[in-house]
């Protein structure tokens, strides 16, 4: 690996076999790990303060200080349910480099050590990737990096893929720990608030998304100093942001935490698709806050994103030129959250639905007088309502969307029709009901 | 019909991979699903069984999950991408071009029961918008072209793989950006190398 950069062989041919990843230097932080001290080992996470890329930004090392002291069984459960609308990171990692999330999952295993056994969430779309990583695992079982005595330290573990079924809602973690009981993903009640308390089966159980975990490795072979080399004091390291939408070049860019919007859309990404004007992005997948050209400076980390008023959530930025009608956009995501609602909760299961309904109506020119109002009044009923961020995220784009283009969706509701020349549609002629 | 031996020999192993037996249920039903090609109330009785589960507990997760077919699905499956990425570069497009094509509506089979099609929310493929997929399998950077070539290899029976995307399309920078920042600062910082290179 060269410094802590966890893309660099993404692109090499073979690199999802064994041996081009040993090649590349792979399972040299494991043996590396398993030479250390495990207090040490856990020290050095802590240090290098490595937060949750899956959204919420919370440090891994203080997650795992959660775990009740004196816990005899623990389970580890990586996150790829990757379901969040324009994030494609991990999707990358589990088909091209599935050892890198092995080893990592080792090496916190071992930190860790009253575990025994690890899951792998991946989403049932991600069909390639559970066959990849199913692969990946029997190839570190035969190597013996996995299964009984790893590398002659008397430590056991194995490593199992589970296959989800197509559920958005069960990237969140207590849905995600239900959906492995053999259950409806739906969310749990909290307290108690992480799952380290009370996960599967009521053992403690982290659960971490896969680029968070993956950067294990860094942190190991460099130490927390040398991972911190890149990224600023409070979030140190590189991020993959998924760039995607109206931009010449889309594709997943690694960057370190100092990097700004302006410099994803116009260095790595080639700038605006046929060099028309840029109109609005979101930031960090679909359940966060759009921003204008104003915001284009914004350096993309977790705490000054979220001090220009949005979140840097799982950095899907989806980019949205002049040509974008914003009531389509807003429809098109309203439609997802409905869609994906799991029905728990009356706040997100009803109101979803009901913005749905009157969006389709203003998008298709049946939008009556005080229905932008109503919707606004609609989101203020859901909002801190809601039995987990689902709803709470399905009342963004409609809310940013008026906030910030309020003269459209007026104009939509007057004028019956759409004040931007568009080049596609995006969303379902079909009434919603 | 009852499960094969090889499938049962399969989900038992898939069974002792869990702290209890309900924990497998996902996992057996994928199996089911691979071996009858959808999820009856037959299948979900004998997946209780077998995990020792009312029945109930079967259909209360196979009516959550979209990814279990309820009815029979044609040899192929297309699911199209209509999520915000896909949708502002012409995914709509595709799903009226497919349905043109196949003379169904989404959500349905054609006659001959070779092909479903249905829109599916993200698919995960956002930097390769407009996506597909064929059996979950996905199809990048979709226009009308390749849906045509996707058809007449359908046609001939071929099996449909994943497409890989080629390493050019995102060029992976090879250095930091060169835009500078907003206060002036260095864009590209030279970071204190780590010295200590893994032997």
């Amino acid at each position: 690996m060269v410094g802590p950069r966890l893309y660099h062989y993404l692109d090499v041919p073979g690199q999802h076999t064994l041996e081009v990843y040993e090649r590349n230097g792979g399972y040299q932080a494991l043996k590396k790990a398993l030479s250390m001290d495990r207090a040490t080992l856990v020290d050095q996470v802590k240090a290098a303060a490595i937060r949750g890329r899956g959204g919420a930004g919370f440090p891994m090392g203080n997650k795992w200080g959660t775990i009740p002291p004196g816990s005899t069984t623990i389970y580890i459960t990586c996150n790829a349910d990757e379901s969040e609308p324009g994030t494609c990171s991990n999707r990358e990692v589990l088909e091209r480099d599935p050892h890198q999330l092995i080893e990592s999952m080792i090496i916190c295993a071992y930190a860790l050590e009253h575990v025994r056994t690890c899951y792998i969430y991946i989403r049932g779309e991600y069909r390639l990737g559970a066959e990849r990583l199913n692969q990946a695992i029997q190839d570190a079982r035969a190597q013996g990096y996995l299964g009984d005595n790893i590398m002659g330290t008397g430590f056991n573990l194995d490593i199992w893929v589970f296959r989800g079924a197509g559920a958005y809602i069960c990237g969140e973690e207590t849905a995600l720990i239900e959906s492995i009981e053999g259950k409806r993903g739906q969310p749990r009640l909290r307290p108690p608030y992480f799952p380290t308390v009370m996960g599967i089966t009521n053992k403690p159980t982290v659960v971490n998304n896969v680029e968070t975990i993956i950067n294990i490795i860094p942190v190991v072979l460099y130490g927390a100093d040398g991972y911190k080399a890149y990224g600023t004091e409070k979030s140190p390291g590189t991020k993959l942001y998924c760039m995607s939408g109206h931009i010449k070049k889309p594709g997943v860019y690694e960057a370190p935490f100092t990097v700004t919007l302006r410099q994803l859309i116009w260095d790595f990404a080639g700038g605006m698709l046929n060099d028309r004007k840029f109109k609005t992005l979101i930031p960090g997948g679909a359940s966060f806050q759009w921003f204008t050209e104003e915001q284009l400076d914004t350096v993309m980390g977790f705490d000054e994103v979220r001090a220009a008023g949005s979140n840097l959530g799982s950095t899907g930025i989806m980019v949205m030129d002049e040509t974008t009608c914003v009531v389509d956009a807003a429809l098109n995501l309203v439609h997802f959250f409905a869609h994906e609602s799991c029905g728990k909760c009356t706040p997100c299961r009803e109101g979803t639905r009901w913005l749905e309904q009157i969006i389709w109506r203003i998008e298709h020119g049946q939008g009556r007088a005080g229905e932008v109002d109503q919707l606004l009044d609609i989101t203020d009923n859901m909002d801190g309502k809601c039995f987990c961020l689902l709803g709470e995220s399905a009342i963004v784009p409609v809310r940013s969307s008026i906030s910030l283009f309020r003269e459209e969706w007026d104009h939509h509701v007057t004028h019956k029709n759409c004040m931007v020349q568009r080049d596609y549609r995006m969303s379902s002629t079909a009434q919603p009901h | 019909m009852p499960l094969s031996e090889a499938a049962l020999a399969e989900c038992h192993e898939l069974i002792a991979r869990y702290p209890t037996a309900k924990c497998a249920l996902l996992q057996i039903l994928w199996v089911a699903q691979r071996e009858y090609g959808s999820i009856n109330q037959d299948v979900m009785r004998e997946v209780a069984e077998l995990l020792r589960i009312r029945p109930v507990e079967v259909a209360d997760v196979v009516s959550f999950y979209f990814m279990y077919r309820k009815q029979p699905m044609g040899t192929y499956t297309i699911s199209v991408c209509d999520t915000l990425s896909c949708a502002l570069l012409g995914a709509f497009n595709l799903i009226d071009y497919l349905e043109g094509k196949l003379g169904i509506k989404c959500g349905q089979t054609t006659p001959d029961g070779r092909i479903s099609l249905e829109a599916a929310e993200c698919l995960g493929a956002c930097s390769d918008a407009p996506v597909l997929t064929v059996d979950f399998y996905h199809q990048l950077k979709v226009t009308p072209e390749k849906i045509d070539e996707l058809l007449a290899r359908m046609e001939r029976g071929e099996e449909i793989g994943q497409e890989m995307r080629p390493p050019e399309w995102w060029e992976t920078p090879t250095g930091w950006p060169t835009t500078p920042m907003p206060d002036g600062q260095n864009p590209n910082p030279q970071p204190n190398q780590p010295t200590q290179v893994p032997k």
